[in-house]
């Protein structure tokens, strides 16, 4: 069952990536991320999947600060396919603002997340991920994020 | 009466000329030689008493020119000034009075008036025409002697000086009436001559101008250079035009006037003097200056503009940066506190107690830079761009700061009294975050003498709003209020109250979105007053 679900992470920071990695290996899942370091490779994954028929991501994670084809212009080509525009996108940036915010929501985008300053909460931060795809957990919508934005 | 002729009577020599005259008078009115004596001898005599006992005294000949009288009479009218006559010549006149046809003397205000009348014979009326000729034969007439042509002369220069001070009188009035100054310099600058309204307008005489070389009238600095000027200028022998400010004795203020002098050459080329004027063109001055005023204002508002303009930039860019680098510095930040983290939290059995409490210290400092790059990053995004003002409850916004610091209002039992706040206009996050700052700090900086107490209230001062948060707390010396709304600025040391110098400094500058300003008053030890003052917006 554990196998069957596909986390894809997008970020350009390779210790992130790194730590992402371990964080599911440490709570024992770590087949479930597949880390790509940046919005281009994502979008890449995406279609090679769809183009082999294999197993699509519950979940697509992406960070906004990133080369090339930054978090949100990665957002906005993501929901303009079909094939993947129904995937739930979580934006995992270190800060954002109010305007960024509005962004990422009016692009579609499910939630956002700080990331996490501590080893525990990344650990909490892969578990719900998992549970997100496993529909045991829920991200907070946008609009109280943004109310409670200070 | 038509006059004909006149005859002072001042010496006996006059009586000569009266015989003559009225032989001629009757000679032309065509008198027999009979009359013409009985009517001279008549008017000698009289002539001659009153030449005798007179004063001032005259004789006009003249013809009569009623047309309601059927006959016409020559008329000889002796004028005196001397009053007291009547009685001395009355008796002497009788004589005179049988010669002619009628006789009358009066005494009026001014004189004797005795007028002899004698009928000029015939039918036909004497035309104006014929008056005319009489007089002016009489005034072509040679002069009947040396004494009577001296007599003449002396006659016509009393007229033409008479003439002459009459016109001098009404142009001397006519000038001395006009408000502007008509003078005359020499060459030391000395005024000769002036109209009044030169005393009427500065006070002072031209001996007192002169012997003062104008000093209490022109301006103390311009004094000197204006006499240089007028040293260098006289030897050009050309007219000058200048402006300079006078003083008048009335309203002792500078009045400006455009003062005008010419040189007056004589016949053999020579600057005798100079004549010249002062006008008043102190309106003309201050609307040239209002203009110029206006126009410097216009510009110095365009520059300031500008300026503005410039500022406002620089200031966003400013933010702009802030935000950026915060967001950029936070990034291998959280990498240094997550490393630290998982360090401490599997190895730090690894290491000794030094090493521990090293460790502990740099995980100390990576999390005082966290607070510190969060604070800052707030600041930085707190700008009008994007904000609305929004009614708010001020009460609510006072409950939600609470309850975010509910753990530190448990941890010290703090009592916060709010009192009933109005709703107002306000960028409801913004004012949040200074509710949640001020109690934060009412709340940190806590007596332990006493227990802490924290009182929020408003009170109105004119169309102005003051929310007050008043705490029993440590206080702070207010010399320092200055420095403690500034940007990192800290009255504390670390050890003692944590804190990034953030907190006020952001209370500050959402005072200022608000077009409001915050203050605070304490003393140490007696607790802290913080006053944010708001305009009432409707």
């Amino acid at each position: 069952m554990k196998n069957i679900v596909k986390i894809l992470l997008a970020d350009d920071d390779m210790e992130d990536r790194f730590i992402m990695q371990d964080a599911f290996a440490a709570i024992n899942l770590s087949e479930v991320p597949l880390l790509v370091e940046d919005g281009e490779k994502a979008l890449e994954y995406l279609a090679d999947t769809h183009a082999s028929a294999g197993v699509m991501p519950s979940l697509v994670v992406l960070d906004l600060n990133m080369p090339r084809l930054s978090g949100t212009q990665t957002l906005r080509e993501l929901k303009s396919k079909d094939a993947y525009k129904d995937i739930p996108v979580i934006i995992f940036s270190s800060s954002l603002n109010v305007i960024e915010m509005h962004e990422c929501k009016q692009l579609g985008a499910l939630s956002y997340m700080v990331k996490p300053f501590t080893y525990e909460e990344y650990l909490l931060s892969a578990q719900h991920f998992y549970d997100f795809c496993l529909k045991k957990h829920s991200f907070p919508e946008f609009n109280s994020l943004i109310n409670n934005f200070k | 009466m038509q006059e004909i002729t006149r005859i002072t009577l001042e010496t006996d020599m006059d009586l000569v000329l009266v015989h003559k005259r009225i032989m001629k008078l009757g000679e032309l009115a065509e008198l027999s030689l009979a009359s013409q004596t009985t009517f001279a001898t008549a008017v000698s005599e009289v002539s001659r008493h009153v030449l005798e006992y007179g004063y001032n005294a005259v004789l006009i000949l003249a013809v009569s020119t009623d047309i309601k009288e059927p006959e016409q009479y020559l008329i000889a009218k002796v004028l005196d000034g001397n009053l007291n006559l009547t009685e001395k010549i009355n008796e002497n006149l009788v004589y005179a009075r049988r010669l002619v046809d009628r006789f009358s003397l009066e005494c009026g205000d001014k004189g004797l008036e005795i007028m002899l009348e004698y009928r000029i014979p015939g039918i036909q009326k004497i035309h104006s025409s014929k008056i005319r000729k009489w007089i002016s034969s009489f005034s072509m007439e040679l002069p009947a002697s040396p004494y009577d042509e001296i007599k003449r002369k002396n006659r016509q220069l009393q007229e033409l000086a008479e003439r002459l001070k009459e016109s001098e009188t009404q142009y001397r009035e006519v000038t001395n009436a006009l408000p502007l100054m008509i003078f005359s310099v020499n060459y030391e600058g000395k005024v000769i001559y002036a109209n009044s309204w030169m005393k009427s307008f500065t006070g002072y005489d031209i001996q007192e101008l002169n012997d003062s070389k104008w000093r209490p009238v022109i301006r103390k600095e311009l004094f000197t250079s204006a006499w240089e000027y007028w040293q260098l200028h006289r030897i050009t022998n050309r007219p000058l035009k200048k402006e300079l400010e006078l003083k008048s004795h009335v309203t002792q203020e500078y009045i400006w006037h455009l003062l005008s002098l010419a040189p007056i050459v004589s016949e053999n080329g020579e600057t005798t003097h100079w004549i010249g004027s002062l006008v008043d063109i102190h309106a003309q001055k201050v609307m040239e200056q209002a203009l110029r005023d206006n126009k410097e204002l216009h510009e110095t508002k365009l520059l300031l503009e500008e300026k503005i303009k410039e500022l406002n930039r620089s200031n966003q860019e400013l933010e702009q940066f802030a935000y950026a680098a915060s967001h950029d510095l936070q990034e291998p930040l959280r990498k240094i506190v997550y490393y630290s983290d998982y360090l401490s939290r599997y190895y730090i059995e690894e290491i000794d107690e030094k090493g521990k409490l090293y460790f502990n210290n740099m995980i100390g400092a990576s999390q005082r830079m966290t607070q510190l790059i969060h604070d800052l990053l707030n600041f930085s995004t707190i700008y009008r761009d994007n904000l609305h003002l929004v009614k708010t409850d001020m009460n609510a916004l006072a409950e939600e700061a609470m309850n975010d610091l509910e753990i530190a209002i448990k941890a010290k039992s703090v009592h916060i009294d709010v009192a009933p706040l109005p709703m107002l206009s306000v960028y409801p996050m913004q004012m949040r975050q200074l509710f949640h700052n001020l109690l934060s700090n009412a709340i940190k900086f806590s007596d332990e003498q006493r227990p802490p107490e924290v009182k929020v209230y408003a009170t109105m001062e004119g169309k102005q709003i003051q929310l007050i948060f008043e705490d029993n707390g440590v206080g702070f010396e207010e010399k320092y209020l200055d420095k403690m709304f500034s940007l990192f600025q800290r009255l504390h040391s670390r050890e003692k109250y944590a804190g990034t110098g953030i907190g006020l400094a952001m209370c500050k500058k959402i005072a200022d979105l608000h077009n409001g300003f915050i203050t605070a008053s304490s003393e140490p030890g007696r607790g802290a007053k913080f006053i944010l003052t708001l305009p009432l917006v409707a």
